[in-house]
């Protein structure tokens, strides 16, 4: 069980981690966007992105602290 | 600017002004996709995300005992859900078709993924067709269409297709008014047709008199 649960984790960890770089990059380029377009993206959206930035990296964080307490056992 | 209020103001032309090139160019119409596309795609994304939670509260508390992993799968998919939505609407609010009076301009743009202008110059163009068309009952019923503008280039025929787009019908008329008129001011050429023999059609570069047209039939 516990070895299921650490290969479980691990592609959580890999989801997570696309996920997080894909949101990073996005804001990066959408600033890029806003100065050659100068289309600027509604205040909302751009928050929804950091908060879940945020998210991602601390969704990020307490897998590898599960993958290391499973480890542990 | 009355066009533009029409449009449901969901761009500001002050916005867009980088894509005036031209002197002398202003918008006449700037389009999105409808909302309906974006809300469908969110719709999608909540029920599969959904499905993934219900499956993994029922794999971690009722097959095996494991609040942990739940907590961590509930996150990831919190996380992933928010990332596809969040691009849903990047790609409907960066897709963007915009017409002025010099040119007919589509813009697409998805972070990290694609960039496109697609501008035809209405000057360098014949426009031949202007056509709208709405497919099914749920299209109708949310006045959801697509028009297609069809191009007479010196070397093919082009289509471009403001596709998805809120009243098509409207947006059509308004397009082919607009395009008959900046081609009525702009063009010299006239095609008319003969009194005594209606199937001759005459082409000329400036509108004859009565004598002359007489007088030609004569001949």
């Amino acid at each position: 069980m516990t070895y299921a649960a650490i290969g479980f984790s691990l592609i959580l960890l890999i989801f997570v981690v696309i996920s997080t770089i894909y949101v990073w990059l996005s804001l990066i380029q959408l600033k890029k966007a806003n100065i050659h377009f100068g289309i600027t993206l509604p205040k909302s959206i751009d928050i929804i992105l950091r908060i879940n930035l945020v998210i991602c990296l601390f969704t990020s964080l307490s897998i590898i602290l599960l993958l290391f307490s499973l480890l542990s056992r | 600017m009355d066009i533009m209020e029409k449009t449901n103001g969901q761009a500001l032309p002050e916005e867009l002004k980088a894509f005036l090139t031209i002197p002398g160019e202003e918008f006449l119409i700037v389009k999105r996709k409808h909302w309906f596309l974006p809300a469908f795609s969110i719709g999608v994304v909540l029920l599969i995300s959904l499905g993934f939670l219900f499956s993994s509260s029922f794999v971690f508390f009722f097959l095996f005992f494991y609040p942990a992993l739940f907590l961590v799968s509930l996150l990831t998919i919190f996380v992933i859900a928010t990332t596809f939505i969040t691009k849903a609407i990047i790609d409907w609010y960066y897709h963007l078709y915009l017409v002025t009076n010099r040119k007919i301009l589509e813009m697409t743009y998805s972070p990290l993924a694609s960039l496109k202008v697609n501008d035809v110059l209405l000057d360098q163009v014949r426009c031949t067709e202007i056509d709208a068309h709405t497919d099914g009952i749920v299209n109708e019923f949310l006045n959801l269409g697509d028009v297609s503008i069809t191009f007479d280039r010196p070397t093919h025929q082009e289509e471009l297709l403001l596709s998805s787009i809120e009243n098509p019908r409207e947006t059509s008329l308004l397009l082919a008014t607009m395009l008959m008129d900046s081609k009525t001011s702009s063009t010299g050429v006239l095609w008319y047709r003969n009194r005594k023999n209606p199937r001759k059609l005459f082409f000329s570069e400036e509108i004859p008199n009565q004598d002359e047209e007489a007088e030609r039939a004569q001949t």
